[in-house]
């Protein structure tokens, strides 16, 4: 079943063009990464679809049926963890989780019930009587989910929520995520760290200029851009003749030293026989690090920049 | 739904309104300070601007042709500016309907024992029907009058405490110090409470609510309404403190209708709630609402309109300003004023309520688009 489609969805800020003709599929049960730089127009995309944000022209679909400001049944299937961290700083935990979820029809016991399930996911049940201007950053974070999901949505809008927090934060997070996701929850989640993109999803839409302007699985991408990979090695003795011996071998396609480091473009598997001919020409190994095709490079190969520029 | 999301939102309102009770107790604090100062500094300058008629009672049973010249002298226009007149059955209890304060001077003339008589009872001692019944007598001749300057006194003073028989008999009608600036103050310094209508718009952008709110499935003006609602009955719960504070610490006079003042302060609290949250929504700062509330709520409605001065003056302004209109209501219903006046007063203050309500939603329905 798509959860999520949109069609040739174009938003405009005045003369700027905030998203291109957007094209969007998103099946139930996937997580479904939507990878950009800055400014690339994911968070416009994720307020067009949530009708936060109205869009120039095209369509979105949601669950089956057009979202719309009024659609008041999607919405409450819709659970939405905005980038920037979205509860009231002075109310307790409890009472900022308490008052989101009442907004989606739950009173009385059911409403406890529901608000103890989101923090107890979250690892804040033991501090929900504390105020989140006291919780360290993670805790935040982590709150900010809370908020999003303690109505059970069928689909979790997830706009960076690991910024600026600590690596075990980061993890508590992503292993919450796929908790959600195999509990049947559909998610949507932007990031610009391609690492997490990367670990998470199962499907990749990179974002540039308000386009998406590739799509599809970790594989495909990479497969868009190279199947080959680099092998870096690092040497004490370089013997001058390696450069040729290792060009001769099959699947090698560039061979040159840089410093101490022996670098090998490659195509297949076919690292033993580049060790064998550095063994037999006596140099001597300190390390070798595979480099193979990320997001990253993917990314790079697209557009010509960074995800961080 | 629609009102358990209404309802749920209110909630949240107040109590977060609550939370932030130190700005309620400055705002009680400061009010009942500025009547105390300005009610003791400008002691007897007060006018309350409310056309004071005196309610006169007439029982006329005279005879040819003294009854119809009587009746007559009545029914000119310039009496009718200064008297409200209304004709009474010879079988009434005139002792009665001046203890009940239904009227402040009763006329009993009629024909006994070969003579025409006229009676008047009064609570007022500058009374004009005393002149004008006096005047009468020497012009026909023939009418023995006899004055009875109200005197059961005792009976009154049961009734209403001395303070208010001080403002409602000696000064006719005219507030002292206190009592003027009871009212005065208190509708000027309450405008500042707008601010809380500025949080309640704000805080969704300022925290970064919004996108929450706007995902949520709850309409618009679920959340507006709530959020109204609750402001409004803040404001005017804080509006009953300060009155009944005013009333208990300082003996500042409230002693009218209790209906039409309540309806006084949920009007003018409507007004102030809007007036917070369209300026909330036009500057999208809390600082710069703060200055538009002062500046209109505190400076503007109050003193350009002539709200606030001690003397009585109305200008172009007056017509706009809720405070001009609350306190001629308030004024009007606590100094014997006419129901002409309170009638006046609360369809300008309501029109005001549905003119701001209208620019507020026109706004909104303009911002509703707003990205995150």
């Amino acid at each position: 079943m798509v959860v999520v489609k949109t069609q040739n969805l174009v938003k405009r800020y005045g003369d700027l063009l905030a998203l291109d003709n957007v094209n969007f599929d998103i099946e139930e049960g996937q997580i479904v990464g939507l990878l950009g730089p800055n400014g690339a127009g994911k968070s416009t995309l994720i307020s067009c679809i949530t009708s936060i944000s109205s869009y120039d022209s095209g369509s979105v679909e949601i669950f089956g049926k057009e979202m719309k400001q009024k659609a008041y049944d999607i919405k409450k299937d819709i659970g939405i963890v905005p980038q920037d961290l979205s509860f009231y700083p002075n109310m307790s935990a409890y009472g900022n989780v308490k008052f989101f979820s009442s907004l989606y029809g739950f009173k009385g016991k059911k409403l406890e019930e529901q608000v103890k399930k989101a923090l107890e996911f979250v690892g804040l049940w033991e501090k929900r009587k504390q105020k989140p201007k006291k919780y360290s950053g993670g805790m935040k974070r982590r709150l900010n989910i809370a908020c999003a999901i303690a109505h059970s949505p069928k689909l979790v809008i997830m706009d960076e929520p690991t910024v600026g927090i600590d690596p075990q934060s980061r993890n508590h997070i992503l292993d919450s995520i796929r908790t959600l996701n195999r509990q049947g929850a559909t998610i949507i989640y932007t990031s610009h760290y391609m690492e997490e993109v990367e670990t998470l999803c199962s499907h990749i839409n990179i974002m540039d200029n308000g386009r998406i302007i590739a799509s599809g699985t970790k594989a495909q991408l990479k497969n868009m851009v190279s199947d080959e990979s680099t092998l870096e090695i690092e040497l004490e003795n370089i013997a001058f003749n390696i450069i040729d011996k290792i060009k001769k071998i099959d699947g090698v396609v560039e061979a040159y030293i840089d410093n101490n480091r022996l670098l090998v473009v490659l195509r297949g598997k076919n690292i033993d026989e580049i060790l064998l001919a550095i063994n037999e020409s006596k140099g001597s190994i300190v390390s070798v690090n595979m480099k193979k095709c990320t997001l990253e490079d993917v990314f790079f190969s697209l557009t010509g920049r960074t995800l961080r520029d | 739904m629609f009102t358990i999301f209404m309802f749920t939102i209110f909630m949240f309102t107040i109590k977060n309104n609550f939370k932030a009770f130190w700005i309620p107790l400055s705002i009680i604090a400061t009010t009942l300070i500025v009547i105390f100062l300005l009610g003791s500094i400008l002691e007897n300058m007060q006018k309350t601007g409310v056309n004071s008629k005196e309610r006169v009672g007439i029982i006329n049973e005279m005879n040819h042709p003294y009854k119809d010249e009587f009746d007559k002298m009545f029914e000119g226009n310039e009496l009718k500016k200064i008297l409200e007149i209304t004709c009474l059955n010879e079988n009434e209890d005139v002792q009665l309907l001046l203890e009940e304060g239904k009227f402040h001077t009763i006329i009993e003339a009629y024909y006994l024992d070969g003579k025409n008589s006229i009676n008047v009872s009064t609570v007022y001692p500058e009374s004009y029907v005393l002149a004008i019944a006096t005047n009468f007598t020497q012009t026909a001749n023939t009418v023995t009058m006899v004055m009875q300057n109200q005197g059961d006194m005792n009976t009154l003073e049961k009734q209403y405490n001395n303070k208010i028989l001080k403002t409602k008999i000696l000064e006719k009608g005219n507030p002292i110090g206190l009592d003027y600036y009871g009212v005065v103050s208190m509708l000027q310094m309450i405008a500042i409470l707008g601010i809380i209508a500025v949080y309640a718009i704000l805080d969704d952008k300022t925290k970064n609510i919004f996108p929450r709110i706007k995902t949520a499935p709850i309409s618009n003006f679920n959340i507006i309404a709530g959020r109204t609602i609750a402001n409004v009955l803040y404001i005017t719960f804080i509006l009953v403190v300060i009155a009944t504070l005013a009333s208990l610490i300082l003996g500042v006079n409230w002693n009218g209708n209790y209906l039409v003042i309540l309806t006084v302060f949920i009007l003018f609290s409507f007004i102030i709630t809007l007036l917070g949250m369209i300026s909330a929504q036009l500057t999208k700062s809390v600082t710069a609402s703060l200055g538009v509330i002062m500046g209109i709520g505190s400076v503007l409605w109050p003193k350009y309109s002539g709200a606030f001065s001690p003397f009585i003056k109305s200008t172009i302004m007056s017509y706009v300003s809720p405070n001009f209109h609350a306190k001629n209501v308030l004024f009007a219903t606590i100094y014997g004023g006419s129901t002409k006046t309170i009638f006046e007063g609360l369809v300008f203050l309501f029109i005001i309520a549905i003119v701001m309500m209208s620019i507020f939603t026109i706004i909104e329905r303009s911002k509703i688009n707003d990205s995150i």
